[in-house]
């Protein structure tokens, strides 16, 4: 658990996996085990067990002291969403068990009932789904696994609550130990570096506030992509002609263009209001939003 | 650290079972029993190997 803490320059995103290692390394000490207990239930010769009172208040104080912790494990480990923990406390639960079923053989044995290698191959058998689950749980992780769908759904709706999103592309993540990590694309409401920067920040935030033990935040944002193009022509008069002149044309006529099929979506001519403005007139054409700006030559727009 | 805090716990639990059960399978010669100390013991290695890892 120390070790998975760690994080160095070869390391650069931490050895959290070490603790689904331990995890699996746990659960094939179970497997050890479950075979080593079948074998001598199998395989070694009959014995009578000698029983004692001291003897069944060992094995009830044996169920009881792992009952009790790992309670109290298991809600240590789910509020630190530490898989080591709850693993550790689940073994506790197998103990529980197990005691338990000595205890009846133990019992059973006082009444004349020999029933203590069947009580050894049960504990096999419950030690071995334990272990399993660890094995399967421990792997699905050190595999990059994807993130539960719950908590994907959640990432989800924190990204599409934020007003400068436009699309969530596509949102992934994994588990690595107790941490995780999160990678999204969007497609944002934002031209400029800055707001982007600092829209993406804000959804880093939320994303950490909605989501516990969220290790790294990777948003890749880009711009919507512009859909239509504005053209602007100066002209000389409300019938259409290109003008010479760019600023000192009195009228321009703007028209939207969809880009997919350039199918022309409104016209209009309006009059230029900074005519008689010494200098800066064709920013008029820029403050208007065009994308192109045609000149004199160009008597049609685009089709 | 909390974590690591229980994963001493862990470690001082499983002595005492072990050792506990150890005592009861030696004395009463149980295969019931002497499959849970090794059930202990392996469950003592994987809190240490835990706490230290």
């Amino acid at each position: 658990m120390k070790l998975s803490q760690r994080r160095s320059k070869e390391f650069p995103y931490g050895l959290y996996k070490v603790e689904n290692v331990v995890a699996v390394g746990v659960a094939l000490l179970i497997f050890f085990t479950g075979y080593e207990i079948a074998r001598e239930a199998i395989l070694a010769s009959e014995r009578v067990a000698i029983v004692r009172p001291w003897m069944l208040a060992g094995v009830v104080a044996s169920a009881l002291i792992p009952l009790v912790f790992s309670h109290f494990q298991m809600r240590a480990g789910r509020e630190a969403n530490s898989p080591a923990l709850v693993a550790d406390a689940q073994e506790y639960r197998i103990h529980v068990f197990s005691s338990g079923l000595v205890l009846a053989a133990l019992v059973a044995q006082q009444l004349g009932f020999r029933i203590d290698r069947a009580a050894a191959l049960i504990i096999v058998l419950l030690v071995g789904k334990m272990g399993w689950e660890l094995l399967s749980d421990g792997m699905r992780v050190l595999l990059d696994a994807s993130l539960d769908a719950d908590t994907l759904q959640r990432i989800r709706e924190v990204i599409q609550a934020q007003p400068a999103v436009a699309r969530l592309v596509w949102v992934t993540g994994r588990n690595a130990g107790r941490y995780r990590f999160v990678e999204a694309e969007v497609q944002l409401r934002a031209r400029s570096l800055e707001k982007a920067h600092a829209v993406t920040e804000a959804m880093e935030r939320a994303i950490r506030q909605a989501v516990p033990h969220v290790d790294r935040v990777l948003i890749h944002a880009e711009p919507l992509a512009r859909t239509e193009v504005r053209y602007a022509a100066p002209l000389d008069d409300l019938a259409g002609h290109i003008s010479e002149h760019f600023g000192e044309a009195p009228y321009f006529g703007l028209a939207t263009v969809r880009q997919s099929d350039g199918e022309v979506l409104s016209q209009e001519v309006v009059a230029n209001p900074h005519v008689s403005v010494p200098k800066a007139r064709a920013c008029y054409a820029l403050w208007s939003g065009c994308g192109k700006i045609l000149g004199h030559g160009q008597t049609t727009l685009p089709q | 650290m909390e974590v690591e805090r229980w994963g001493w716990y862990s470690i001082g639990i499983n002595l005492l079972l072990s050792a506990l059960n150890l005592a009861i399978a030696a004395a009463s010669g149980s295969l019931a029993v002497a499959a849970e100390v090794v059930h202990n013991v392996v469950d003592l290695v994987a809190s240490v190997a835990g706490s230290w890892g």
